[in-house]
């Protein structure tokens, strides 16, 4: 509805529940109709049951400006409050489905005007503001936000808070829990009789070998490689049994004292020894594996008399590896030469 | 001097980037109605919600289907949908339908699907609002959400897939009631000329 009094022209937009009129006046120096209205006057919304609201230009635009996001992001189920505190006019979706519409006066000292709407106002309200924005007749820049596409981000409102964190918090529980349970569990226990040979002077047995007696189950073949480490081929174990520990310990402390240098020296090179050990742990025989002399023996304080083709009775086979340049001894249980390895 | 004109009606005014549009003189051929403005195809989503929604324009208005062969001709676009048949194969674009089509909607289809759809959102203006509005007797109200659930399920049952779990919750007098009310909603915020602009942004919304 188009009403005029002289130059002054009136837009009227009715629906069910309000009543949208606004006045202005054409903008000659744009070159608008008589009919047009490029200035803004005033306007007034007269709502049934409701006080009529009015002002300005500005406050017209703000109302548009918060209003129609407002319904767009309703359509797709979004639920979001537009206009801030400090603006004219704000929206915010409010208990039981209604719609909260402030409106704040620019004059001082007035309260906030704070409505409710219903589905239906609402709709009557963007019908109403929709036609006097698509209207030909109003020729004004309306500083309108584009409508778009939402974003998943912002399609997130409208699930509720509690199903958007029962996934992650879900996960985040099932995976305490699991980290608990496993907590519980005992550990495996190390294997005993781990190898290992330390400062100190004294080696130690790195596997098990033999119990003292056990004949060893050396079954040495021909060839020979002469080989310090001994790593046979086909190396035969003496026993599977574990060593007595308190004949380690003996045995230990009886090579511990360290050869002296001038001994050392005489040597000169790493060697390998099978050594019969007593239940003492005394050393009751010995046979170097690639030093062949007994005065090899008796500068390292063994015995002279070697182990032979028959150890000892009563007495353990003992691999003793002496490395010269510390005078480190390291022990092994005895498990035979190698085939390529001269026999004793 | 007042002068009394009436306000153009809704309906006299363009629609936005659809309608009957004059003989570009230049050109001296006629634009073309369903230039769409935004050329991207709907979402799986977006075709559910569109046909949906015409659904219960239909549900409204028991010539829901005939008012819309008549839109689609008066706005010119039997170009795009040459016969009620051509609509129907549109619409059935919808995943949720019984006998569903593969493929998607090529935007000019889109288009204008969404400007005839808001079109008779704003021809059954009166009927959504007074299914909205809270100033009735609330037996009233009642009384026409269950005549609008009752028609509205009997199509769902006619035309869509029952095996659908989305069309079951549809269906189902109280957990639909909430998604009822938002297409109801939805159709009288889209309503006339400027709800086309907002139908077309919702419908391209980034697949959930």
């Amino acid at each position: 509805m188009l009403q005029s009094a002289g130059m002054k022209q009136s837009l009227v937009y009715e629906q069910t529940s309000c009543r949208l009129q606004v006045e202005g006046l054409p903008d000659v120096s744009a070159g608008h109709g008589a009919t047009s209205i490029g200035i803004i006057t005033g306007w007034t919304l007269h709502w049934a049951g409701r006080p009529d609201l009015e002002g300005r230009r500005e406050h017209l635009v703000a109302l548009m400006q918060v209003v129609f996001p407002y319904a767009r992001h309703l359509i797709s189920d979004v639920s979001r409050g537009f206009g801030g505190s400090d603006q004219p006019v704000s929206i915010n979706p409010g208990p039981d489905g209604l719609h909260q519409l402030s409106l704040r006066s620019s004059q001082s000292g007035v309260e906030p005007l704070r409505l409710s709407l219903d589905d239906a106002e609402l709709a009557d309200l963007v019908q109403v503001l929709d036609r006097l924005r698509l209207d030909q007749r109003l020729r004004l820049e309306l500083d309108l936000p584009a409508v778009r596409p939402l974003r998943p981000r912002e399609l997130n409102l409208r699930v509720p808070v509690r199903r958007r964190l029962a996934a992650p918090l879900g996960g985040l529980a099932a995976l305490l829990l699991a980290a608990g349970v496993g907590s519980l569990l005992p550990l495996p226990k190390p294997q005993p009789g781990a190898a290992g040979s330390g400062p100190g002077g004294t080696g130690a047995l790195s596997a098990p070998s033999g119990r003292p007696g056990s004949a060893p189950g050396a079954t040495p073949a021909g060839s020979s490689d002469g080989s310090t480490n001994g790593n046979s081929a086909d190396r035969s174990s003496s026993s599977n049994s574990d060593p007595d520990a308190a004949l380690i310990e003996r045995l230990h402390s009886q090579l511990h004292r360290r050869a002296d240098r001038n001994s050392l020296r005489r040597v000169g090179f790493d060697q390998t020894w099978m050594l019969a050990v007593n239940s003492s742990g005394t050393v009751v025989a010995a046979s170097p594996h690639n030093a062949g002399t007994a005065s090899s023996a008796a500068a390292l304080g063994l015995p002279a008399q070697p182990v032979g083709a028959k150890p000892p009775a009563g007495t353990t086979l003992v691999r003793a590896d002496l490395r010269s340049g510390n005078g480190y001894w390291e022990l092994a249980p005895w498990s035979g030469w190698s085939r390529r390895s001269p026999q004793p | 001097m007042v002068q009394d004109l009436s306000s153009p009606a809704a309906t006299d005014i363009p629609l936005s980037g659809s309608g009957p549009i004059p003989a570009d003189p230049t050109s001296g051929a006629a634009a073309d109605p369903a230039a769409a403005p935004d050329a991207r195809p709907l979402s799986r989503r977006g075709l559910e919600r569109l046909d949906l929604m015409l659904l219960c324009l239909e549900a409204l208005d028991l010539n829901g289907g005939e008012a819309m062969v008549w839109l689609c001709e008066q706005m010119g676009y039997s170009s795009v949908f040459p016969s009620r048949v051509a609509l129907w194969q549109g619409r059935c674009h919808n995943p949720l339908r019984r006998t569903c089509r593969r493929g998607n909607l090529d935007s000019r289809q889109t288009e204008a699907l969404i400007q005839i759809l808001a079109a008779m959102a704003d021809r059954l203006y009166p009927l959504l609002r007074s299914l909205l509005s809270g100033s009735d007797p609330p037996e009233v109200n009642a009384e026409r959400w269950q005549l609008f659930q009752g028609r509205l399920s009997e199509l769902l049952r006619e035309r869509m897939n029952m095996r659908r779990s989305g069309v079951h919750s549809l269906i189902d007098p109280l957990q639909g009631a909430q998604q009822r009310r938002a297409l109801v909603r939805s159709l009288a915020l889209g309503a006339g000329s400027g709800g086309a602009e907002r139908l077309r942004a919702s419908l391209l919304d980034a697949a959930a």
